[in-house]
């Protein structure tokens, strides 16, 4: 499959899964400076076409900003009106780009990736319709948004491409207030996930991690002499019984996962995992709660 | 089953070895099953348990073990049925009756012969093979070993003829020669018997006896098929065994020569019957057709018997004057051919053809006037022996009144005699008598055939003693005379019944028999003067089934064909595939009695070969092999497979060996890749001629013409293709552009049949010569000779001229004509009588170029200049182009529009 084809695949895929969710508004936390108005009211005046208050006029106001009709109504006073302030909120999509990801036990289930491409889009989809500018961790170019937003995205997400090296997000600049989605399985030491979240966490960012998982990594169905090959590496390991590991193997994973879900607890962050036998609506819908919990992110 | 044995005993002792072989399979681990992962780096935190190596699963232990034990027996040799070493050291000496009565049992001297020479291989000693049916060629006679006779007796058939004991006895005394090399020892002699009796049958067995112990071993001999004279209702046979011992059941079955089968009789031998008389009881029709009797599943060429055709009905030619009948009823040849219908073959045609052909009655039909060089022709031919029959009429009256016509009995009176007329007093005679002296002797004269008029002869001496038949004034009815070997005979009447009651009675047809009777021509007097020699055409093998003639079989005279059998006279067909000869193995008069010798000890054929079990072992053992590499690929997880796969695959590999039988089905020939490419895509085919500029312009202009009827029809035709009449299906195409160049040969037998299918299923052929501006009076052209020897030789049905309201100017445009490039000439189709493919004509022939008028180069512009009237009349031969495809397609679909104009004009009413 070209590119292209891959990519139309997994926006189709994708446009099927967002279609059960309602627009989603992610409430600003926090309102500082950010630039581009948006469409959240920030519950204060400001830019903004939704109608907020009147005032009284004071020295220094536009003349055309004063209200003529409400002024007319109050003898001697002049009102000037005033809109909420909105402002959009930008979420930066982090998803592995290396070959681990490229796995799929059966040839039912996608592989890893592919999950992982369609819960991105979808959730780019969900955003723009709720008109939230879009960006990917570590690139440069501005969020986008609008209708154009999921194309950008697929476009930038390098479908087909894998990248070894990454395989944890690289630091990067984000402006205040900003939620960031990483989508991985997060097989690497939680120790370097730890400090790319809280380097994040501490620049203001509130987000997720969605852990996608094979069955196969999650249920270990092994039995007998296996040689196992890593993806990215190559690196071959045997074992004798792999049916006796199976216990000690899911205890590990466990505990591995238990420690992602502890590091995205401290970051104040939500640690979401996923299987691909599962519906990918279920991931999203956990996506669409965290994301979508205001509370929790006001605080 | 008997006794299992090994040639190689000593080897089993390897089986000891199993205990090793078990240990060290045990030792060997499958290798690892390989899997991707990505979750490594929590494989990496695991501790490794277990890294002992698997055992190798116990069936799979067990599967290698048997495959070792099968081997191991395998080499040792295991032979089943061994014959038991033979004692004595003389030579063993093997007297095979190799007649045609040794074919219905032969696996039992097959078998026994391969047992005594795989004795005799057992035991070292000498053999001698003696076959007593004669040979052309005799095989050498030397002392075989054990192994030799073991291949020469597979070589062994039955011969097609009886045994000749007494030759067989001059080559026995040439073997003790060989026997007296080695100190002339008792020989162990056993005679495989047909259990007949032949010549020196008690000379043969003494001289037996004198070299060493005889056994004679003979089975029952099966029955056999022997002709009768034929009866009336049909030819008549004898099924006749030697021993009535008990009840015997078979089917007789008779053949025609295409091999259908015309009749089938359930007989049934009692206990105690030894023969009975079968009749195959035909119309009269299918009699002739007769090819061949047999008893049903009989091996033995003794059980069949082929028909002569000689039994076969006479070939008749008919001439009569060629006269504008319309009614069959006043056609003296209908009469005849009633009459005569189930004892002969019609032949009609000019009087030279007939007489060049093997027509041994002719009969001229109230004929007078013959060319001199036919006459001279006619006259050596009834000379041989032809039977000339001759009838009276209106002509020869009146050429009789002028001059005698020739090759007549009598001389005739000019004009004719009338009986019971308005202006005569005689009634109508009756035919009174058939002389005593003449082939109608004997017949009894019917009272009820009346002859109101007839021819008179010359009254005299002649005409009485040449009379066979008389009315009951005594003029001549019939005359006959005896001309060299043949007769010319003279009906004083018509073949019709205007003349006389003659032709609708009985007796007619009866005395018409006789005459053909008389003649001495055909299959069965060619011995006569000229002894032709017949050449074989099919003739039977031991086992009596027909087979291709070799080279070296003999032609034989139709003397010799009546001698017996014998290696330079082969039963079988001989002579012409239409009226062959047929020699038999059993005639009237072959011997057929039980062999009866004193002095020898008798045995029966019994027991089964010697079988070797080796390879049937070595087999399975490859089979085993097979399954183990499967299965270890599938637990090394190298082999991924469905349980339906892996079940299919282990069926395959045990069932190959137990089906031998399991052969591919015949494929129907395979069809090649033009004519598929032609069944999806509608095209127009043209003959190649050989000529590329032709065949070039025949391409184009059937491109140009598809193109038109791309354009303007619902056709839509693919690319022209070029079609090779001798080797391509003509099936798949609907129309045939046939441009016929000058000098084109006429085109093979093959090719003409394919033609033929064509036009008969549908096919439109389009003939031109493309010669009209040149051809100015029929056929002058060289185009049109060439046409003329393509067409002549095709089945052509009657032609007419395409005229203004021919469903051809119909089928789409409303032409008047169908012009080419050029329209002078008329065109010609088959004439809408013969009712075939709906009356559509299967050919249109004309001289009109219409490939030059159609021709265009890939841009669509035209090759050739039109003959006359520009490109307007380029449009017209496109339009006849389309019409004319269009009738290829649809038929006479269009042909109501002829009816056009009458019918608006009843609706205008």
């Amino acid at each position: 499959m070209t590119e292209d084809q891959s990519a139309i695949a997994v926006r189709r895929q994708a446009e099927e899964a967002a279609a059960f969710f309602p627009a989603l508004l992610v409430e600003a936390a926090r309102i500082a400076q950010t630039v581009a108005s948006g469409l959240h009211g920030r519950r204060r005046a400001g830019p903004g076409e939704t109608f907020w208050q009147h005032r009284a006029y004071a020295f220094g106001d536009p003349v055309g900003a004063i209200d003529w009709r409400q002024s007319a109504r109050i003898a001697d006073r002049l009102y000037v009106r005033e809109n909420e302030w909105e402002a959009a909120a930008a979420v930066y999509l982090w998803r592995d780009p290396s070959r681990s990801l490229d796995y799929a036990s059966t040839k039912v289930t996608p592989t890893k990736r592919q999950r992982a491409d369609i819960l991105a889009v979808a959730l780019t989809i969900l955003l723009s319709q709720a008109g939230e500018r879009i960006g990917l961790l570590g690139e440069a170019r501005r969020p986008f948004h609008g209708r154009a937003a999921p194309s950008r995205i697929l476009e930038a997400l390098h479908i087909t491409q894998f990248n070894d090296a990454a395989s944890s997000p690289a630091p990067a600049e984000l402006p205040p207030g900003a939620r960031v989605v990483m989508i991985s399985d997060f097989f690497t030491d939680p120790g370097a996930i730890e400090q790319s979240v809280t380097a994040l966490a501490a620049a203001g960012a509130r987000g997720a991690l969605v852990q996608i998982c094979d069955p196969a990594e999650e249920d270990f169905p092994f039995h007998g002499r296996v040689e196992f090959r890593d993806l990215e590496s190559n690196d071959r390991l045997t074992f004798g019984e792999t049916g006796a590991l199976a216990k000690d193997y899911r205890a590990k994973f466990q505990a591995h996962r238990d420690a992602l879900a502890m590091l995205a607890g401290k970051a104040g962050w939500t640690f979401i995992s996923h299987r691909t036998d599962r519906p990918a609506q279920t991931a999203l819908l956990a996506l669409f709660a965290a994301l979508g919990d205001a509370r929790r992110w006001t605080q | 089953m008997g006794a299992l044995s090994f040639t190689s005993p000593l080897i089993l002792a390897a089986l000891i070895a199993l205990p090793l072989v078990w240990f060290l399979l045990r030792a060997t681990p499958p290798s690892p099953k390989q899997a991707r992962f990505p979750a490594f780096i929590i494989l990496r935190q695991l501790t490794a348990k277990q890294e002992t190596p698997d055992r190798t699963p116990w069936p799979l232990l067990l599967l290698r073990l048997l495959l070792v034990v099968i081997i191991i027996t395998g080499l040792a040799g295991p032979v089943l049925n061994a014959p038991p070493a033979a004692s004595g050291g003389g030579p063993i000496a093997l007297i095979i009756d190799d007649s045609w009565a040794a074919a219905s049992n032969w696996n039992a001297r097959r078998d026994e012969t391969r047992r005594v020479s795989a004795e005799a291989a057992q035991a070292n000693r000498p053999v001698f093979i003696l076959t007593t049916a004669p040979k052309r060629t005799p095989a050498p006679l030397k002392p075989l070993t054990g192994r030799e006779a073991q291949v020469l007796v597979d070589t062994l058939t039955p011969q097609p003829w009886a045994s000749d004991r007494g030759g067989a006895m001059e080559t026995l005394a040439a073997l003790d020669a060989f026997a007296a090399a080695n100190g002339s020892p008792r020989w162990d002699i056993r005679w495989l018997s047909d259990g007949l009796s032949g010549n020196n049958d008690q000379a043969f067995a003494d001289a037996l006896r004198q070299r060493g112990d005889v056994v004679l071993l003979t089975d029952p001999v099966a029955p056999i098929l022997r002709p009768l004279a034929p009866a009336n209702a049909g030819p008549a046979f004898r099924i006749e065994r030697l021993h009535g011992d008990e009840v015997w059941e078979g089917v007789f079955v008779a053949a025609a020569r295409d091999g259908r089968e015309l009749a089938r009789i359930d007989v049934t031998l009692d206990e105690g019957q030894t023969a009975t008389d079968v009749t195959a009881q035909l119309p009269l029709a299918l009699r002739n057709e007769l090819g061949a009797v047999r008893i049903e599943n009989a091996s033995s060429p003794g059980a069949v018997q082929l028909i002569d055709a000689r039994a076969r009905r006479a070939l008749i030619g008919l001439v009569g004057e060629a006269r504008p009948v319309r009614n069959n009823l006043l056609d003296g040849a209908h009469y005849l051919r009633q009459s005569l219908n189930p004892y002969a073959e019609f032949l009609a045609d000019r009087l030279s053809a007939i007489v060049a052909s093997d027509a041994s009655v002719i009969i001229l039909d109230d004929v007078a006037a013959m060319r001199s060089g036919d006459i001279g022709a006619l006259s050596a031919w009834v000379e041989k022996g032809g039977v000339l029959i001759r009838f009276a009429g209106p002509v020869l009256a009146e050429a009789a009144q002028d001059r005698t016509p020739p090759l007549l009995p009598v001389v005739l009176r000019g004009g004719g005699r009338a009986f019971g007329g308005a202006l005569t007093w005689q009634t109508p005679q009756r035919l009174d008598a058939f002389s005593a002296d003449s082939p109608f002797a004997g017949l009894a004269p019917p009272d009820d055939v009346f002859i109101r008029q007839q021819i008179l002869a010359q009254p005299g001496g002649e005409a009485t003693t040449r009379s066979w038949a008389r009315l009951e004034d005594g003029t001549p009815l019939v005359t006959g005379e005896r001309f060299g070997a043949g007769v010319i005979v003279l009906f004083h009447v018509t073949a019709t019944p205007q003349w006389s009651d003659l032709p609708v009675s009985g007796v007619f047809s009866e005395m018409l028999r006789r005459l053909i009777f008389l003649s001495t021509l055909g299959p069965e007097s060619a011995a006569g003067e000229t002894p032709a020699r017949q050449p074989p055409l099919r003739l039977l093998d031991g086992f009596a089934r027909l087979e291709r003639p070799r080279d070296t079989d003999p032609a034989l005279t139709p003397a010799e064909l009546n001698e017996p059998a014998g290696p330079n006279r082969r039963p079988g067909f001989y002579g012409a595939p239409e009226a062959p000869l047929a020699l038999n193995v059993i005639t009237a008069e072959t011997p057929f009695a039980p062999l009866e010798v004193t002095g020898v000890a008798h045995a029966v054929y019994a027991g089964e070969p010697p079988r070797r079990l080796g390879p049937f072992l070595f087999a399975a053992a490859l089979a085993l092999l097979l399954i183990d590499g499967l299965a270890t690929l599938m637990l090394a997880g190298k082999l991924r497979l469905g349980r339906i796969g892996a079940a299919a695959i282990i069926a395959a590999i045990t069932l190959t060996p137990l089906a031998p039988e399991a052969r591919a089905q015949p494929l129907d020939p395979e069809i090649d890749a033009k004519t598929i490419e032609t069944t999806l895509t509608t095209r127009l085919a043209f003959v190649e001629t050989g000529d590329p500029t032709m065949d070039k312009l025949s391409e184009q202009a059937l491109a140009g013409l598809s193109r038109e009827l791309y354009r303007r029809t619902a056709l839509e035709p693919g690319p022209p293709v070029g079609v090779n009449l001798e080797t391509d299906d003509l099936s798949v195409y609907p129309f045939l552009y046939w441009p016929v160049v000058a000098g084109a040969a006429a085109p093979s037998e093959a090719a003409l049949a394919n033609i033929e299918n064509f036009m008969r299923f549908g096919g439109l052929i389009l003939f031109d010569t493309r010669d009209d501006e040149r051809a100015i009076g029929a056929g002058s052209t060289p185009e049109a000779e060439a046409l003329q020897r393509i067409v002549s030789q095709l089945n052509t049905p009657p032609l007419i001229a395409v005229d203004a309201t021919h469903v051809l100017t119909r089928s789409f445009y409303l032409l008047n004509d169908l012009p080419g490039r050029l329209d002078n000439n008329p065109v010609w189709v088959a004439a809408q009588t013969s009712g075939a493919n709906d009356s559509v004509t299967p050919l249109i022939i004309g001289g009109r170029d219409w490939a030059g008028a159609w021709a265009s180069d890939f841009l669509g512009r035209p090759v050739k200049p039109m003959g006359q009237g520009g490109e307007r009349a380029r449009e017209f031969a496109y339009r006849a182009g389309v019409n004319i495809v269009m009738v290829a397609f649809t038929g006479n679909y269009k042909s109501d529009q002829v009816h056009t104009p009458i019918l608006l004009e009843r609706l205008g009413k």
